[in-house]
């Protein structure tokens, strides 16, 4: 028990000490700038992670969102060079990746085919959809809107409006999950899908739920990877359905579902991201990065592990 | 032959004529070759993808690992000189990552996806860090005897191919471990009850997994006479995809090497035809994509329909 609560609390102690650690080893580190590049460059992990939070406290998984990273970004950019206004383009993006999301959930719950297999065959055939889509345009739409160009340079409060969009996401996600009859029932899935059937929950609606969701909150990463660099382009978002999954591994969530929170999959987005930012300013080659990145997720779920056997 | 093997069967037929009539090259016996020789990385890594997924786990990371593997043998190489050497470090290399997940997975209980998820990242890293991003040339006669085209235009690859695909059926079939194979895939608890360590024979499958990768890295090396640190991306998706398309329960404890081979003739089939059709990268995709979804859907449906008819 005493190990479980320490494996709980750890995520948010270790993001602390890293931050201290670094902080007190390197100049730049804690400086305003640095601070907020930070907040920056969480924004798009983070969201994904968030809805991926979802998706794995079902027990499922979405190897999909990635590409509707780059499909949600393809449309969005699509509408607006067609001379359609943001608020539809975004609507749009958000509606393609929620029926993304809903195909993925309805072949697994319905056809009752592993999430690992449906969401990689989407995950496939997505981002040929987005890579068609975009092709119409020579496969780079340069963006150029008031309303996107305003939400990259825009801040509220002096937080960066993508890592602000994170925030709200963030929030709205950990009060869904701990405030509503979904949140509810979601962890009891997650902890014993038979279980909570028996005890009337609609199981495969509320894990459908999950991967609209996914989808759809997909979306908005596609949204703000737009934001942020003003060009919609055929390599966007690959991968980072890999790196969704580790942020919410180093949050402590457990793939088997039942366990994870998305404050904590927030904290595992700054551990990455302070580790990344730390090895860049000491001049460690970006190519090192990626091999780190891997390494961490290792460890983090060995830590996992020792802290639960501990005797308590 | 099930009902699933069966509509897979028809399906790749279909499939191969459709591109037989779009393209009157691709019935050649020289483009049937080609298939062959271009096929044979994929079709290795096939069953270390069987093995993981009837024993009820899962690795996402053979490609990277692979990789690695090119080039721990590339860079020996320029530093020795001796092939011989190269070859066994890289296998060596290939066996210890598979040993370690086998200990982290089989002893502390660690979840498959995620162990193969961080090697999937870390050695496809490491490749890239290690050669600066660019392709290191492997120049050896044995290397390159192995993609040498020798009868029919297959190339000796094809042979090893087949030798592994034999080996692999005799493990799965006619082995201690084969058998334990598909007990840890139906329920660990058979093995603990009957004596047995399913610790032990898990970290035994892993090994048998570490092999058939370390000669998956050889047909790679051999095929590219080359390290290059993006060679393979996505082949372990493509793997894993070609075991289930052939109708290996991805739930474990059943499943044979016959229906990977299907499966992998499938993937094949479809890159082999979609790629002499010179279409775009992204109708390429598109259309690999809706094929492997429709034949997941395919074998879903015969699922099915063979569940209710024993209900």
């Amino acid at each position: 028990m005493i190990g479980r609560r320490l494996a709980g609390a750890s995520v948010l102690l270790v993001t602390l000490l890293m931050f201290l650690v670094f902080a007190l080893t390197t100049d730049r580190f804690a400086s305003t700038g640095n601070v907020l590049n930070l907040a920056k460059q969480m924004s798009i992990i983070g969201v994904l992670g968030t809805g991926m939070t979802f998706v794995v406290l079902g027990g499922g998984i979405d190897l999909s969102v990635g590409s509707v990273v780059l499909f949600a970004g393809a449309i969005a950019g699509a509408l607006l060079t067609e001379g359609f206004g943001a608020a539809p383009a975004m609507l749009a993006a958000l509606a393609g990746g929620a029926l993304v999301g809903a195909a993925n959930g309805l072949l697994i719950e319905r056809l009752r085919i592993s999430p690992v297999i449906v969401t990689l065959g989407t995950m496939v055939a997505v981002r040929g959809l987005g890579l068609v889509l975009l092709q119409r345009y020579s496969s780079w739409i340069d963006v150029s809107d008031p309303v996107f160009d305003a939400l990259g340079v825009g801040s509220i409060a002096g937080v960066p409006a993508s890592a602000a969009v994170m925030l709200v996401l963030g929030l709205a996600g950990a009060l869904l999950l701990r405030f509503t009859r979904f949140g509810r029932e979601l962890y009891a899935i997650g902890t014993n899908a038979a279980a909570a059937r028996l005890c009337g929950v609609d199981v495969a609606g509320v894990r459908v739920a999950t991967y609209v969701l996914s989808g759809a909150i997909a979306a908005v990463a596609g949204l703000l990877s737009v934001v942020r660099t003003g060009v919609v382009s055929p390599s966007i978002g690959v991968g980072l359905e890999f790196s969704a999954i580790s942020v919410v591994v180093l949050g402590g969530a457990r793939l088997s579902g039942g366990v994870g929170r998305i404050e904590r999959t927030l904290l595992g987005t700054a551990i990455l991201v302070m580790v990344l930012n730390y090895l860049t300013i000491h001049g460690v080659p970006g190519t090192w990065q990626t091999t780190v990145t891997g390494g961490l997720i290792l460890a983090a779920v060995l830590t996992d592990r020792l802290l639960r056997r501990s005797p308590a | 032959m099930t009902r699933s093997q069966a509509a897979l069967a028809v399906a790749i037929l279909l499939l191969a004529g459709m591109f037989a009539a779009l393209d009157p090259d691709f019935a050649t016996l020289a483009n049937l070759s080609t298939l062959a020789n271009q096929t044979t990385v994929l079709a290795v890594l096939a069953v270390g993808s069987t093995f993981a997924i009837i024993s009820r786990n899962i690795d996402i990371a053979p490609a990277s690992v692979m990789t690695l593997a090119a080039v721990v043998v590339a860079m020996l190489l320029h530093a020795t000189g001796s092939i011989a050497a190269a070859l066994v470090a890289g296998a060596a290399v290939t066996l210890a990552i598979y040993l370690l997940h086998g200990l982290l997975i089989a002893r502390l209980g660690l979840d498959p996806l995620i162990v193969t998820l961080a090697a999937w990242i870390w050695a496809r890293g490491l490749a890239v860090s290690l050669t600066d991003a660019t392709t290191l040339p492997i120049r050896s006669a044995f290397v390159q005897a192995l993609d040498a085209p020798a009868v029919f235009g297959l190339t000796p690859a094809v042979g090893v191919v087949v030798a592994v695909y034999v080996a692999g059926w005799v493990v799965l079939n006619r082995t201690r471990l084969g058998i334990y194979t598909r007990a840890l895939g139906e329920d660990e608890r058979a093995l603990a009850a009957r004596g047995l360590s399913p610790a032990a024979w898990k970290v035994a499958v892993f090994a048998a997994m570490g092999v058939t990768t370390s000669i998956a890295a050889l047909l790679m090396i051999a095929r590219l006479a080359a390290a290059a640190p993006t060679a393979g991306f996505g082949l372990e998706l493509d793997a894993i995809v070609a075991v289930i398309i052939g109708g290996t329960s991805f739930k474990g404890g059943s499943g044979r090497l016959g229906n990977t081979v299907a499966g992998v003739v499938f993937i094949a089939v479809l890159d082999n035809g979609l790629s002499a059709l010179q279409l775009g990268d992204a109708e390429f995709e598109l259309l690999k994509g809706a094929g492997i979804l429709a034949a997941l859907l395919l074998d879903a449906a015969n699922r099915r329909r063979g569940q209710k008819s024993r209900v």
